[in-house]
């Protein structure tokens, strides 16, 4: 693999330089040539980037390093089309110039490839008819203990299916949301000072804009952006992901409740209990090999799983 | 003759068509791409950078743009837009949060100039989730009815049971083909 994307960088690189040369050489070539040329540069524009496109699935998915290189070359490919263009445009009279081929007329038409939405004329739908009751939240709460339970689940529903849950806007807050609702995806923002504890969810963990809090949480994907100084006690199924954080430390979900229940509630979010992914942190702003600065693995000292049980045994009534 | 027409033009000859798939975070634009290429779909990670699969569909080749949510790339996916012959939009049905989020992210996004006269698939995704929205809904929340200047299609769909995903595939593919193959 190492060597196939070597070898492609390579070719890539001498395709490249040669296409630029041509390109600085173009006002040397007579002007009866001029089109032929251009064409011709254009092709190879084309066939270099659609290796490029071939190339790219066969690099390894999280070589971020080389998707990053790649990244930069299209758009150095890019560039070289643009300046062709306006080339293009200097060189070759304007009048064979035309965009109005482009443009496919505006036309508007919805054509749903299943049947279509009976139009109705009879009963008059008002505005969107979206239902609250799939989710709960807590949000603007201050200095509060929050519990899942003491929310009231909307008219109607058994809670058997899973919610989202939103929490937004808590400052120095123990958020615990342990409870027989099963949850979907986990909404996180602006929280200060906050502690909280989820379990084993069916969705991802979704966090933005946090400081100084401590979370404990069970997902398929983690995703956490602008952020930093937080403790993570994290189970997740795939490699979760940071961006324009720092001062992130991670260590593995811990056992929060009795193995038999825990198993459970990891059966019920179909989590795989034995694969953990939460010292595989990417992190989006840091593409080298070496260690991120912005995030670590915590030390054994600096794991406390008095943290969820102080939380947890409060609930237990 | 412009500088696209020659690139579209070449891509003819082999019935080339790209599309971008495009959304809010977590919609499952990956799981979708990666179903439909038959691949492993469990342990799915948050897209870095970005994904390409090119398919065979139809007779037409598909190069499929994934293109993560990740800031600092944000910028870099605009420069394929002009090439770009159709859109594919996921939104995750079950996320009532951020529908508002993705309405606005959605129609911003059609007013691109370089995307005009691509193609729109909206594909509701994760119906298997009992608390999804019905497709009916999304295109209400998402005010689909508005939109006039792109031929567009909804349709319900799961990355997790694969349900209509080539459906989708078939009617973008089809509605992109009768627009630029056909024409000559
Ligand atoms: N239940 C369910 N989950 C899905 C479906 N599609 C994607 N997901 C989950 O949604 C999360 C985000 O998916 P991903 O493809 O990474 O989203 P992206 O950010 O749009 O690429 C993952 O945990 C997927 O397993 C679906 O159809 N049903
Ligand atoms: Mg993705």
């Amino acid at each position: 693999m190492a060597d196939a994307s070597r070898e492609f960088r390579a070719t890539f690189d001498v395709e490249k330089q040669s296409i630029e040369d041509a390109l600085v050489g173009l006002d040397k070539v007579p002007k009866s040539n001029v089109q032929a040329s251009i064409d011709n540069l254009v092709q190879r524009i084309h066939a270099l980037e659609k290796t490029v496109t071939e190339k790219i699935s066969i690099l390894p998915p999280y070589d971020a390093r080389m998707c990053m290189e790649v990244q930069i070359k299209l758009l150095s490919i890019k560039s070289m089309a643009e300046t062709l263009s306006q080339l293009r445009t200097k060189l070759v009279p304007k009048a064979k110039f035309s965009f109005k081929s482009r443009k496919t007329p505006a036309t508007g038409i919805s054509s749903p490839p299943t049947t279509p939405a009976p139009k109705s004329t009879v009963s008059h739908k008002s505005s969107p008819t979206i239902d609250q009751t799939h989710f709960m939240k807590f949000e603007d709460r201050a200095d509060d203990y929050l519990f899942i339970g003491s929310l009231s689940l909307p008219l109607g529903d058994d809670g058997t299916t899973a919610k989202d849950v939103a929490l937004t806007n808590l400052q120095n807050c123990t958020v615990n949301l342990v409870h027989d609702i099963p949850l979907g995806a986990i909404h996180i923002r602006n929280l200060k000072q906050c502690t909280l504890v989820i379990p084993p969810v069916s969705g991802s963990i979704l966090l933005h804009d946090c400081e100084g809090c401590t979370l404990i949480g069970a997902c398929h994907q983690s995703r956490m952006h602008t952020s930093s100084n937080m403790d993570i006690y994290l189970h997740v199924t795939s490699e979760p992901i940071i961006e324009d954080c720092t001062d992130m430390r991670f260590a593995p979900y811990g056992q929060i409740l009795p193995a038999e229940q825990l198993d459970r509630l990891f059966e019920a979010a179909q989590l795989n209990p034995s694969n953990n992914y939460f010292d595989k942190v990417k992190d989006f702003n840091w593409l080298k090999q070496q260690q991120s600065p912005n995030w670590r693995l915590m030390d054994a000292s600096e794991i406390k799983p008095e943290i969820a049980q102080r939380i947890l045994t409060r609930d237990r009534v | 003759m412009g500088l696209l027409t020659i690139l579209k033009k070449n891509r003819q000859k082999e019935k080339e068509i790209r599309l971008l798939m495009l959304g809010l975070d977590n919609a499952g634009k990956t799981t979708i791409l990666k179903r439909i290429n038959g691949e492993d779909i469990d342990t799915i990670s948050p897209t870095l950078g970005f994904n390409i699969k090119t398919l065979e569909h139809k007779g037409f080749k598909m190069n499929i743009w994934d293109v993560g949510g990740q800031k600092s790339i944000r910028s870099y996916w605009r420069n394929y837009f002009e090439q770009t012959d159709g859109l594919v939009w996921v939104v995750d049905s079950a996320d009532r949060l951020r529908l508002e989020d993705c309405k606005k992210e959605l129609h911003e996004l059609l007013l691109e100039e370089r995307l005009s006269g691509a193609s729109l698939l909206v594909f509701a995704n994760k119906q298997d989730l009992p608390g999804a929205l019905s497709d009916d809904q999304i295109r209400e929340a998402l005010s689909l009815d508005d939109i006039q200047t792109h031929h567009w299609a909804i349709l319900a769909c799961s990355a997790k049971s694969g349900a209509n995903l080539l459906k989708g595939m078939d009617w973008i593919v089809g509605d992109i083909g009768s627009r630029i193959y056909l024409l000559d």
